[in-house]
């Protein structure tokens, strides 16, 4: 389907420039702070003016602004993403485990999230009346329940009172991560779930009421074969695209709930080096964050491009 | 889509429009701005309010439970909670209201800009629109805040910048609908200009809708400013905030969650109370009426 390749193709190009721009506002965002990069490095302490100059040739300061980015980019691309200003390791050394922790939790809330949205959603929009009433109110409060909110009131239920999780820490073995990254992910999971199950209730809702649905309901096709495969499978796209952007959105709010909890992920680290100035650090996980927030942008609308061709048909006319 | 549905549903009212805004609101949405109401008063009237200062340590006192000189009891170094919430209601509302009025100063220009011209003015405005949505709101405020340090300043002007894409998409379709409208043809026929026609036409018929959509964002914005000082990136203690006082952690983990538990109500309920406002009057309400009615109508 040359059409759809070429949507594929003019979606890639712009996912490319929206990069290029992030990167170079990470980048010079660093040089309008009052601090300069080699001030981090000599404390409070005044250097001569040799070892700053040293210095700055050493961080490669002495060269024309732009040059120094491409620069920069270059080494970003062939995977090296400096060295810390703070413990002098290499950046990506550093955060090699945090990136672990990170998406271990994105990926915990995201399956909560789409168990716990599309069963609501659903639950709700096929038993109307009460169920549906709590259901949908339940849902309204979820969505006003920001991560931070969350993960107090879950440490002091679930952790000190009734002490069946850890209250901070990511654990040893695979149970152990498991165990202590369950209230992260559900304080993470609320907010998407809510507003999911809402989609997924407005979009079964719709195809119930549809003629397609009434006609499947006249032949006599069973109620369980009508949900698959003509209410689920007609909603399916705008709940996937929905889903993915959700998910995508995890990304940033994970450093909440990695501050609250103390996991050591990515997100923590971001906090403690803008504490600390640490510049290559805040750019690497900045630009990290940026790109795969974008990336899954672009496959949750793909998705819901591959589930739905009348989608698809709209966008490539 | 839903604009469009909206803006040709919608009647004007022949009421006033304190009544038609009570209707447009529905009890629900009644019920949210009485409570939004009541949070604002408590805010301006802070000081008339709580006989204590919020900001009066007294460790002989930490950890009270609820009193007639304390009604909601006293956090871990003996602070007055009720006076804590009700000058941080200040704090909260302040700041979300500054990102609102800051993204809608930058938004609804650009956004009938690019409704109303092609070529590069329209193209311009909608890649600078892509660019900002591929950064998430907190993780700019957070850059931001690395640069010029912690506090109130960094963190509003970079949530402000960050939700003026959510805004400027909605006021670009609002405005693309109306665009398309009869009476857009009727005026320029006439000769009004493209300025007047948008100013006092195409501004007032988007009005609601637009509204509704500061008014989500604005909730949004509120969570954000409440994470951020969550995190210590943003109202910097003494200063009381509600996110400020969610952050207690060890208080929390001492088996002393009154403080946390009271701020987390308090932010969920006027989070809530503003979603609720916001869809109702960005015309969730007509597209779901009018769902209904067609769903009756099938049925009969």
């Amino acid at each position: 389907m040359p059409a759809l390749v070429q949507l594929l193709a003019r979606r890639l190009l712009g996912l490319l420039a929206t990069l290029l721009v992030a990167s170079f506002v990470v980048y010079t965002s660093i040089y309008l702070s009052p601090g300069s990069p080699e001030s981090v490095l000599f404390g409070g302490r005044q250097p001569s003016p040799e070892l700053l100059a040293a210095a700055r040739a050493h961080l490669g300061l002495d060269e024309p602004f732009l040059v120094r980015y491409f620069h920069w980019l270059r080494e970003v691309l062939g995977g090296d993403l400096g060295t810390s200003l703070i413990s002098q390791q290499p950046v990506t050394a550093k955060l090699g485990h945090p990136l672990e922790v990170t998406v271990l939790l994105v990926l915990y809330a995201a399956a909560i999230i789409v168990v716990a949205g599309l069963g609501l959603g659903l639950l709700s929009a096929l038993n109307p009346g009460i169920v549906d009433a709590g259901i949908t109110g339940l849902v309204s409060v979820a969505t006003a329940v920001p991560a931070f909110v969350a993960s107090s009131v879950l440490i002091s239920v679930f952790a000190v009172r009734l002490g069946w999780f850890p209250p901070f820490g990511f654990g040893d073995s695979v149970g152990g991560h498991l165990r202590a990254l369950t209230l992260p992910a559900v304080s993470l999971a609320i907010i998407s779930s809510g507003l999911v199950a809402r989609v997924t209730r407005a979009a079964a809702l719709e195809q119930n009421s549809s003629e397609h649905v009434r006609t499947a309901v006249s032949r006599g096709v069973s109620r369980r074969r009508i949900i698959r495969t003509h209410v689920l499978r007609n909603a399916a796209g705008p709940i996937a695209t929905v889903t993915g952007l959700q998910v995508a959105g995890l990304l940033a709010a994970s450093v909440v709930v990695e501050q609250a909890f103390g996991l050591g992920g990515l997100g923590q680290v971001l906090i403690s080096s803008v504490q600390q100035k640490d510049f290559p650090v805040v750019q690497a996980i900045c630009l990290l964050l940026v790109a795969a927030f974008v990336v899954l942008n672009l496959t949750a609308d793909l998705i819901g491009l591959l589930i739905d061709p009348r989608a698809r048909k709209a966008s490539t006319a | 889509m839903s604009a469009q549905a909206a803006a040709v549903v919608r009647v004007p009212p022949r009421r006033g429009w304190f009544r038609a805004l009570g209707s447009t609101l529905g009890l629900p949405g009644r019920v949210s701005s009485a409570f939004l109401l009541l949070v604002v008063i408590a805010a301006v009237l802070a000081p008339a309010l709580t006989p204590t200062d919020p900001n009066t340590t007294n460790l002989l006192e930490s950890f009270q439970g609820f009193s007639a000189q304390h009604w909601l009891g006293t956090d871990s170094t003996g602070r007055d909670i009720a006076a804590r919430l009700i000058f941080g209601a200040r704090t909260s509302l302040l700041g979300p209201a500054a990102i609102v009025v800051l993204a809608l100063a930058i938004s609804v220009p650009l956004g009938l800009v690019a409704a109303w011209t092609r070529g590069w003015r329209a193209g311009l405005v909608n890649r600078a629109v892509d660019v900002v949505f591929a950064v998430p709101g907190l993780l700019l405020a957070i850059l931001t805040v690395a640069i010029f340090g912690p506090g109130l300043a960094s963190a509003v002007s970079a949530l402000a910048v960050a939700y003026t894409p959510f805004l400027a998409r909605v006021v670009i379709s609002a405005a693309e609908a109306q665009r398309r409208q009869p009476y857009v043809d009727v005026l320029t026929v006439q000769g009004v200009s493209p300025v007047r026609i948008m100013v006092r036409h195409v501004l007032r018929n988007i009005g609601p809708i637009v509204v509704g959509q500061a008014t989500i964002t604005f909730a949004y914005a509120l969570l954000d400013l409440a994470a951020l000082s969550f995190l210590g990136l943003g109202v910097q203690a003494p200063q009381s905030d509600w996110g400020v006082m969610v952050s207690d952690r060890d208080a929390v983990l001492q088996d002393h969650p009154q403080q946390v538990v009271i701020a987390s109500v308090v932010i969920v309920l006027t989070v809530l109370a503003l979603l609720v406002v916001g869809a109702r009057l960005g015309g969730e309400t007509v597209t779901r009426r009018g769902a209904a009615r067609r769903r009756r109508k099938e049925r009969s």
